[in-house]
């Protein structure tokens, strides 16, 4: 059985059950499984109070940006995110949400963001770099439960996703040679802003076009899905599983 | 209203038998909440036995599809039992009347309970990556991951009068400082680049002097066989920027590679840092309290990177804090001076954190701000020394400050962290504010110079005679020392904000220039809590 942390490069995760095991329910907090919450790693929720629900069998937190918080960002230069999340449409022809904001820019979409996002024809999860020079790719049909990891990596300036471990997409950064900015998330001293699905700061409006629920997050500095592929299948069969994704 | 849920279920110590009569009991509405507790408390550790039981109970019970179904076949108070869905094998309802039903208790499919014995041995493998993380490395030699932070006090500066320290050091590819990599020379806020980190070399000043030479110097050596030094400071930023999104990136991409290259090299590493910070946020007149708050989430974002980056959780990076030379940013200095006791506040709580006072004591500038270059390669001197003290002998360096001041008639007196003595040997701060203040001290009556005078040093005390006796109340007065107040240009010592009282230890001669020897002089410092004698 292959665990986050079994995966070289483990740096920060959560997983979001209303559970002592996970959730500090009193100081709202999501405990980080890396091992480094007594550093202020930990995920708390410092607008609202979250709201946990199960839908398909899975429970998990439903975003829908009436509540948020932060964490520290663990991988702002370069690294690899699993989350398992389901994006749920409501309504509207176009909708794209922010569950993740990783940078502190005056403009919230010049920060790195993960991404959810509907059209008429295909929804998807993405994680984009600060300035979106450069953005996994992960585009589906339907709004079911789906594991995505996502990597950005300075070395070869690529960033790299994949649903399942064996078919993995890629996109290249623009051909600059002098700074790492297009394949960085960047950070902020506040943190990763968590579940202002809206990127409006300040923001608690129920969104009514798309939320989602999420099930859990996992951060390595590298890009395992070069240096760890195998443990990282096997991991996404082991969350795929977990969560009844087919 | 008791609910069994799959927490409830971790473990038993029922057997099956029992648990089936229980199970079967509670089925039919034959137990009563404190028995169900009791059923909750005691099937701890028996997933197994649990679930099969509660396989048997389903398969023989009656189960109605909906909840609508089985209200309508039982009668007021009677409970009954529906299909669940996922981890949910089965519902428990009490019917209220023919339209109501409460849900009393929920119970766990099969692979619910597949998850709880997933999540014991998730307990286990966690609990062995924990420790595997501890013990990594402890047998592999350490090496020194030295990371600079702050402003131009720590940034490359001025005509470099040492380049290279010991060869067992090594710095980034690109260079030991961001300031100096390829993308920016001057406006370091983005962020580097991968070249400029693939690989180490070794360590030399680039582009000015930094104290990276001399921290080498005092920390080579014993503990560390080798040395990675990165250095992030930027010239004139605030600590607002410095904890924004770039800057903080930088020191990530730092940490994260000269660990690696660490590692690789078959180092166990270990980070420390060296701060020189405060003039920038003086000069947007941060109050002591912001550069407080801004100091321990910086500094702490530092230290829980630093372990990231080690991969140690249990590891509190050491952070080497000085005090700015500047002493005239605005509102007559009193801004340096809010910075400089915030900067006193963090060196106490911040875990680690350490306290290497003031560094009036070597050469500086004109400007009154930057050291000279030569200042740059002693400092670092003391800092490596400061580390390599706290490696070699768990020792948290604490500089000479003053720790109680009372104040009878005219008659004050100061008692400090150590026996202390005059020595005039510096001179630093003499030719300011003479009229009024002595040997660096500055008595503060309600915002009032009194003059100073007579001062006597005995042991760990200095006592002074004030011209008038102060009129204001006992929390108005004010004793500092080291901090007179400055404006523009000046060449000298004595125009240094600074003081004649340093420790009675005996000094040490530095590495790079023996005729030179360190001293722990006081500290800038602004004492408030003056008390009666």
């Amino acid at each position: 059985m292959t665990h986050a942390f079994e995966i070289p490069g483990y740096v920060q995760g959560h997983r979001f059950l209303d559970d002592p095991l996970y959730y500090d329910s009193t100081a709202k907090r999501f405990k980080d499984l890396a091992g480094y919450d007594h550093l202020g790693n930990g995920l708390t929720i410092t607008t609202g109070n979250p709201i946990f629900e199960t839908v398909g069998g899975n429970r998990g937190l439903r975003l829908d940006n009436t509540f948020n918080g932060s964490f520290r960002c663990p991988i702002p230069w370069m690294g690899t995110m699993i989350c398992v999340i389901k994006p749920q449409y409501l309504s509207g022809l176009t909708a794209g949400r922010y569950p993740l904001i990783f940078g502190d820019a005056v403009n919230p979409l010049s920060n790195g963001r993960q991404y959810i996002y509907y059209t008429s024809t295909k929804r998807g999860v993405q994680l984009v770099s600060a300035g979106a020079q450069l953005q996994t790719q992960n585009y589906r049909n339907d709004d079911n439960c789906v594991v995505v990891v996502m990597a950005f990596d300075q070395q070869t300036r690529m960033s790299y996703s994949t649903v399942d471990g064996v078919t993995i997409a890629t996109a290249t950064a623009p051909a600059n040679t002098t700074n790492g900015n297009a394949v960085s998330l960047s950070t902020a001293g506040v943190g990763v802003r968590f579940g202002n699905m809206t990127a409006i700061e300040g923001d608690v409006t129920q969104v009514t076009d798309l939320y989602c629920q999420y099930y859990e997050q996992h951060f390595f500095d590298g890009n395992i899905l070069l240096s760890d592929l195998a443990k990282t299948k096997e991991f996404i069969d082991k969350l795929k599983a977990q969560y009844n994704i087919a | 209203m008791t609910n069994l849920t799959l927490r409830s279920l971790k473990s038993s110590a029922l057997t099956s038998a029992e648990i089936d009569a229980n199970f079967i009991a509670l089925n039919t509405n034959k137990v009563e909440t404190s028995e169900i507790s009791a059923l909750q408390a005691s099937i701890l550790n028996s997933q197994l036995q649990a679930q099969a039981v509660i396989d048997n109970a389903l398969i023989h019970s009656s189960l109605y599809a909906t909840e609508a179904l089985g209200r309508a076949a039982v009668a007021d108070n009677a409970t009954f039992s529906v299909q669940g869905s996922g981890d949910i094998a089965a519902l428990e309802y009490r019917r209220t009347n023919s339209t109501t039903s409460v849900l009393i208790a929920s119970y766990p499919s099969a692979a619910a309970v597949s998850d709880l014995r997933l999540t014991d041995e998730f307990g286990t493998a966690h609990q062995r990556y924990l420790d595997g993380l501890r013990t990594a490395g402890i047998t592999k030699p350490k090496a020194a991951v030295v990371i600079l932070l702050g402003q131009s006090l720590n940034a490359p500066r001025l005509t470099i009068v040492q380049s290279k320290a010991a060869p067992i050091a090594k710095m980034p590819i690109g260079g030991t400082s961001i300031a100096s990599w390829q993308y920016n020379a001057t406006n370091a806020l983005w962020c580097g680049h991968w070249s400029e980190l693939d690989s180490v070399v070794d360590y030399e000043e680039r582009t000015g002097q930094t104290p990276g030479t001399g921290i080498i110097n005092a920390l080579a050596g014993r503990k560390f066989p080798r040395i990675y030094v990165g250095n992030a400071a930027i010239g004139g930023r605030t600590l607002e920027t410095l904890k924004s999104g770039l800057p903080v990136t930088n020191l990530w991409a730092l940490l994260k590679r000269l660990c690696e290259h660490s590692r690789v090299a078959g180092y166990d590493p270990q980070v420390m840092f060296y701060t020189a910070h405060g003039e920038a946020n003086a000069g947007t007149a941060t109050s002591e309290d912001a550069y407080y708050a801004l100091g321990q989430e910086y500094y702490g974002m530092c230290q829980m990177y630093a372990a990231q980056a080690m991969r140690k959780p249990g590891y509190l990076a050491p952070i080497v804090f000085t005090y700015p030379v500047q002493q005239g940013g605005g509102a007559s200095g009193e801004n340096d001076r809010a910075i400089k006791r915030a900067i006193l506040r963090l060196t106490c709580d911040l875990p680690n954190g350490i306290n290497m006072g003031g560094i009036y004591q070597w050469p500086v500038s004109t400007d009154r701000v930057h050291p000279t270059e030569q200042a740059y390669v002693l400092r670092g001197e003391a800092v490596g020394r400061t580390l390599k003290r706290f490696f070699d002998n768990g020792a948290k360096w604490a500089s000479l400050h003053i720790t109680d001041v009372t104040i009878s008639g005219t008659t004050f007196v100061a008692t400090f962290s150590d026996p202390v003595q005059r020595d005039v040997t510096l001179g630093a701060g003499e030719a300011l504010n003479s009229a009024l203040a002595e040997d660096g001290f500055e008595w503060i009556d309600n915002g009032v110079s009194i003059a100073i005078s007579g001062l006597l040093y005995q042991g760990w005390k200095v006592t002074g005679a004030l011209a008038s006796t102060p009129v204001g109340t006992l929390a108005q007065q004010t004793l500092r020392i080291a901090v007179q107040t400055t404006s523009g240009f000046a060449t000298g010592v004595g125009n240094i904000p600074g003081s004649l009282v340093r420790s009675t230890d005996t000094g040490w001669p530095a590495i790079s220039d023996y005729t030179y020897t360190n001293y722990s002089y006081a500290s800038p410092q602004t004492f408030t809590s003056v008390r009666t004698a």
